[in-house]
């Protein structure tokens, strides 16, 4: 249920997406007709007139990177701690006191020391603007097939 | 997107999301599940079962509309833009490829046959081989030797090697105490996180680890389980061979290993191949001084995916990208390390060079242990729903 709710919390999931798990075996093609069928997905427009994004790209590939640890959009899978909703002027304090020295870290005062002050506030800014409390949703262990490379 | 791994499946991911769902892109990929390489020397350790990092594609998928080709490349025609595939043909406007490593056996005449190398799993890519290897080291006898062979720098994860041996030592020091690991790397010296092996062979493993630098295994004898270097023959009961590695067949298939003929160069703003601009190339398969990490995979797909929006806008790339690596390695089943750096575009090198700051952990610990598990579920979750 939990899942289904955080599906549902993402309209575009469904509002955009268009699902083919495997082309071959949902419509059978043929070698011509996947052909064919690839070269109509080309030719779709875009089912947004514009490919704008509200952050610089510098930023997105930065809080991207953050995500590792603290998950997409700072919605933590884990223990760790979520980044989304925090209020920017706490983020920029924490990484300048990282930087610091002044607040204990295992790791983060080497991830602060590496940005400028100007990244550090764009991150504020971006994580600040995540609504918090997501659902975060986990990929789930499988079985492995023998088949595989 | 041509392979769904740490960089493929984040590529194929982000681009939709920051095109606003406006790029159409369709994955081929060869297997059906991912497995995760991080914490899969934890198999071999005992401490972890295959099974809890193996999973599948379906919320990946079904989330973000990426359509999906379960399928291998059997050849690239850049021209035309279209691959052909064992069951049809796809054609594109961009293409990227994400192959990671391949595996050299050159060097070993005698291990040619996929065959005469049955025994002798590297393990490299955590999967079938992981539990092969698991299985070699359950049947060894207390008392017997497990042999790992480390090739030259580069490969695929600097301080995995360092990393197994741990694991190795931590499942023989319980079950098979008298048992010895003989390590035979052709690298003159321990290549990552160095004073923390160090530490944690001499600490956790006491007289159990038996460490032989420069020392490149010259022949190889499956039957008789003997390697060969230029100093020594060593008997083995397990032989655990990490050959030298070059970039996935995607990439020798389009030709674009053009750095020693092993890795691709690319342009570290946009990742496009040096020789094909519009064909891009990620994770481990290019040449760079960056260590090659799941990290710094996805980091290359953040880079990438933005690339190619801003192309397609009619837009120059980020000038100057920048992002970060943390890799944790575990000392035993719950005690783990880190080494973490930021990188920057440096304009005159035309690299991602290192910012001053980063580095190792003071020790490892068991709190790191438990933030290594953080990266992972959320390495897993951001890569793959």
């Amino acid at each position: 249920m939990e899942r289904m709710a955080a599906l549902q919390s993402r309209p575009w999931v469904f509002a955009h997406a268009r699902v083919i798990h495997d082309v071959f075996v949902l419509a059978g093609l043929s070698l011509v007709s996947l052909a064919l069928w690839s070269a109509s997905a080309q030719a779709a427009q875009p089912d947004h007139p514009s490919l704008a994004y509200t952050y610089p790209s510098h930023t997105l590939t930065l809080a991207a990177s953050c995500a590792v640890c603290h998950g997409t959009n700072g919605h933590s899978a884990s223990g760790m701690l979520g980044l989304a909703g925090m209020p920017a002027a706490q983020f920029i304090s924490k990484l300048q006191a990282y930087r610091a020295g002044s607040l204990p870290a295992t790791v983060m005062h080497q991830h602060a020391r590496g940005l400028t002050e100007t990244e550090i506030q764009a991150l504020a800014q971006y994580f600040s603007a995540q609504s918090p409390g997501k659902t975060v949703l986990e990929p789930q262990p499988q079985a492995l097939e023998q088949d595989h490379d | 997107m041509v392979g769904a791994g740490f960089a493929g499946a984040t590529l194929a991911k982000y681009l939709r999301l920051w095109s606003n769902y406006g790029v159409e892109v369709i994955v081929v990929e060869q297997n059906r599940q991912f497995i995760s390489c991080p914490l899969s020397n934890l198999v071999l350790g005992g401490s972890r079962e295959l099974s809890s990092l193996t999973f599948g594609y379906d919320m990946l998928q079904r989330h973000h509309g990426i359509q999906w080709v379960h399928d291998q490349v059997t050849a690239i025609d850049p021209e035309r833009r279209k691959l052909t595939l064992l069951r049809g043909e796809l054609s594109y406007d961009r293409l990227v490829l994400a192959p990671g490593v391949d595996f050299d056996y050159s060097a070993w005449p005698e291990l040619a046959e996929a065959s005469a190398r049955a025994d002798l799993p590297h393990a490299w890519k955590a999967g079938p081989q992981t539990q092969l290897l698991r299985k070699q080291l359950e049947a060894m006898p207390d008392g017997g030797v497990f042999a790992i062979s480390i090739p030259k720098a580069p490969f695929r994860c600097p301080p995995g090697p360092y990393e197994r041996i741990c694991q190795v030592a931590h499942y023989l020091k319980q079950h098979k105490p008298k048992s010895k690991i003989i390590v035979l790397d052709a690298n003159p010296d321990i290549i990552a996180k160095k004073p923390l092996f160090s530490r944690a062979w001499q600490e956790l493993y006491p007289g159990l680890i038996d460490y032989r630098p420069n020392s490149s295994v010259l022949h190889v004898q499956a039957a008789q389980h003997k390697l060969e270097t230029e100093f020594e023959q060593i008997s083995a009961d397990v032989i655990n061979l990490i050959p030298p590695q070059l970039a996935g067949k995607v990439a020798q298939m389009a030709g674009l290993n053009n750095v020693d003929s092993r890795w691709c160069k690319v342009d570290f703003r946009s990742y496009a191949s040096s020789l094909a601009p519009e064909i891009h190339v990620l994770g481990d398969a290019i040449f760079s001084p960056q260590p090659k990490s799941a990290h710094i995979a996805t980091s290359h797909a953040h880079v990438c995916a933005n690339a190619i929006v801003a192309l397609l806008r009619g837009e120059a790339p980020d000038p100057e990208p920048v992002f970060a690596n943390t890799c944790y390695s575990f000392v035993s089943d719950d005690a783990a390390m880190h080494v973490a750096n930021v990188y920057r575009y440096d304009a005159a090198k035309e690299l991602m060079v290192t910012m001053e700051g980063g580095g190792l952990s003071e020790a490892a610990s068991t709190l790191e242990g438990t933030y290594a598990l953080s990266w992972a579920r959320n390495i897993w979750s951001d890569t793959l729903t």
